[in-house]
């Protein structure tokens, strides 16, 4: 169907199903306005999401993060994700001789870890003589985590 | 007061003051067109928002990143953020004997750091036969380092 009026820059279709802003037309909020979706007035969200946003290289892409402390060489952490695309952790001390390193990985995303769980790994060196790295144990250094995910 | 033409998609509010979009209306700005808000056009700032947007699990996440040349076994580094809720860092290229950790801390954002900033925490082994961590010290490694904050 339609539009009515084609000749201004703002127009309803015939029947009232749609608007139609030409070049040159404006619609401007003036302070007080509400901007509302199913009721729900989104001034708010709309200002913080045009703050300078941060982008995905792909769509949907949401940020959890965490702090833990660890108590094994291996354990898995529930992020809040659906499903994890990257991970990064570190510890959030001094590394010590019990606990030296830890690192992050999403693994399958299908039980080793769960969907939406990432493993963190953490080791330390088999003695102050000889760095092969082992199994860390307690006294454990807290591990912080931020991941990436849908 | 009552919108007119409850049977069309989109009515306008008797007295003006509201437009109300029922299911299936529309609002198609062409080539051209201003969305303003108080003035400001808004269209290049909402397009940013709406291209594939990086959510946080909780609302109002920002990032921050850089890379600093470490001074002392501890920096503290201003983040931009308000507040830092989770960081991570990691050395930019070889670790050495002089500088083989490096890790990052929120602390309790509160003067231990300031809030908005981090700490980066600088390791390196006793020695080449001793892999016990002490202070870093010079030679340093740069630092990169990524903050999630509000």
């Amino acid at each position: 169907m339609a539009y009515k009026g084609e000749n201004v820059l703002i127009r309803k279709k015939q029947g009232g199903s749609a608007m139609e802003f030409a070049s040159g037309a404006e619609i401007d909020f003036l302070a007080g306005a509400l901007v509302e979706f199913a009721g729900t007035d989104k001034r708010a969200a709309l200002a913080a999401a045009v703050t300078t946003p941060t982008a995905g290289v792909a769509a949907s892409y949401k940020i959890a993060r965490g702090v833990f402390t660890p108590s094994d060489g291996s354990e898995d952490v529930v992020t809040g994700l659906t499903t994890v695309v990257a991970v990064v952790c570190n510890l959030i001390d001094t590394p010590t001789l019990t606990h030296m390193w830890s690192d992050a990985t999403i693994g399958d995303q299908a039980g080793a870890p769960a969907e939406g769980s990432i493993r963190v790994v953490n080791r330390k060196p088999t003695t102050s003589g000889n760095v092969a790295p082992i199994d860390a144990t307690t006294p454990w250094v807290d591990v912080s985590w931020i991941a990436i995910g849908v | 007061m009552a919108y007119k033409g409850e049977n069309v998609l989109i009515r306008s509010k008797q007295g003006g003051s509201a437009i109300e979009v029922a299911s299936g209306g529309s609002f198609d700005f062409l080539a051209g067109a201003l969305v303003e808000f108080a003035g400001v056009d808004k269209r290049a700032a909402l397009a940013a928002a709406v291209a594939t947007p990086v959510a946080g699990v909780a609302a109002g996440y920002k990032i921050a990143r850089g890379v600093i040349t470490p001074t002392d076994g501890t920096d503290t580094v201003v983040t931009g953020l308000t507040t830092v809720v989770a960081a991570v860092a990691m050395l930019v290229a070889t670790p050495i004997l002089t500088h083989m950790w490096s890790c990052a801390t929120i602390g309790n954002q509160s003067g231990a750091p300031a809030a908005g900033s981090i700490n980066l925490v600088h390791r390196g082994p006793v020695g080449a036969g001793d892999v016990t961590p002490q202070d870093a010290a010079s030679t340093f490694v740069d630092v990169a380092w990524i903050a999630v904050g509000t």
